[in-house]
């Protein structure tokens, strides 16, 4: 799956990643090179970011608040750690697991030894 | 370190040096203020058993993990597991530990204990506690499904539980006072519970990660609490208890009350610390 950089940079899931990082760290906080990584992932995965987040948290049955999906953030969790390996980056995987981060799904990787 | 300072300087630690083991010492002395943790209606409830990182296999780690604690349990060197052995209360309800009580002078006459108080009123109530109809049924979560353990009494249970709270504060407590960080951190007691063999009658709340800071010990500075006036009252509930600004001050000089996170440089901080474990940011 060939994936469009422009695309993933305008989803609205990347367009709240990167607004909610920047109002956490300030508008200085570094992201170059953010969004190349994410759509490098959607490729990998096959999954533009807004279907990447709506497999993980689904609205209520109530309606309001996302309701976290927890087998769909394990299989995600698993995904990105192949990405760093197949990368052999956890800089890029990171930049993964921020955008899960901030759109609500948290995760938590393993420290590097 | 003086209790004020201890009390004010504990924290929830997250980020531990992974590479500092705990002093088997210093672990003693955490069981040791356990050991001497009040104990609810004088029933020892409560056990531990302590867990060393590195002595377990990668399989059983991996499997204690949970999706959102695994870098603390990664850099965290020790885990303190609390349980509460339901069948204690059984074993208080015969009346012995009461009757020791009493011999020692620690029950007295001065408040009523006598051994008729307790043959018809104490020991009553402890079985009236464990008889009750309003039961659950412990169960065991196990890869192959679920066990099904004793059944046990709601109030049962509470009191179980409401042991184990005081045992992990006075453990909290004694490992900032060793110098140590601490953190009641949730690990898959299902699966450590299995690991560890602990019987199907020990109930379990959340494990203590120990070790020593991998933050500074501020952690970002003291955490926000609701305003003190809305929390504590005196004579009667709407009437606030009177915060004395000159014990504020004694206390502050004290280190029990410490500046409120966060401290200005603790985003710089958060940084660093995520770039130094490879976490994300």
């Amino acid at each position: 799956m060939a994936v469009d950089v422009a695309a993933v940079r305008s989803s609205e899931a990347t367009r709240a990643w990167l607004s909610s990082r920047a109002a956490y760290w300030g508008p200085g906080a570094s992201q170059a090179g953010f969004v190349e990584t994410l759509a490098e992932f959607c490729e990998f995965a096959g999954k533009m970011p807004d279907e990447i987040l709506s497999e993980c948290l689904r609205p209520s049955k109530e309606g309001g608040a996302l309701v976290l999906r927890v087998r769909a953030r394990r299989q995600y969790i698993d995904a990105i750690e192949r990405f760093e390996a197949q990368t052999g980056s956890r800089k890029a995987a990171n930049v993964v697991r921020s955008f899960l981060i901030y759109n609500g799904v948290a995760m938590n990787p393993s420290i590097l030894p | 370190m003086e209790f004020k300072a201890v009390a004010g300087w504990r924290r929830s630690v997250r980020f531990f040096e992974p590479w500092r083991e705990v002093e088997r010492e210093k672990i003693q002395a955490i069981m040791e203020a356990v050991h001497r943790a009040p104990r609810v209606l004088e029933v020892d409830f409560v056990r531990t058993v302590v867990v060393y990182r590195d002595q377990l296999k990668d399989h059983e780690l991996t499997a204690m993990k949970m999706p959102t604690t695994t870098a603390q349990v990664d850099m965290a060197p020790v885990y303190v597991f609390f349980y509460a052995d339901l069948e204690a209360l059984p074993r208080a309800a015969t009346g012995d530990n009461f009757r020791e009580l009493m011999a020692r002078g620690v029950l007295n006459r001065s408040h009523g204990w006598t051994e008729s108080f307790l043959e018809e009123q104490v020991l009553p109530y402890l079985r009236g506690i464990i008889d009750h109809p309003d039961r659950i049924t412990m169960r065991t979560r196990t890869p192959d499904g679920d066990i099904e353990g004793p059944s046990v009494s709601r109030a049962h249970l509470s009191l179980a539980r409401s042991a184990i709270g005081i045992a992990q504060e006075h453990a909290l407590l004694a490992a900032f006072d060793e110098g140590l960080g601490a953190q009641l951190s949730a690990l898959n007691t299902n699966i450590a519970n299995g690991i560890l063999g602990v019987p199907n009658t020990w109930t379990t709340s959340s494990p203590m990660l120990l070790g020593y800071h991998g933050e500074s010990r501020e952690t970002g500075g003291q955490r926000p609490r609701e305003p003190f006036e809305e929390d504590f009252f005196e004579m009667r509930y709407g009437h606030p208890f009177y915060r004395e600004p000159a014990v504020v001050d004694r206390l502050t000089a004290a280190e029990m009350i410490q500046p409120t996170a966060p401290l200005p440089w603790r985003k710089d901080e958060l940084r660093a610390l995520a770039r130094k474990f490879g976490l994300p940011d």
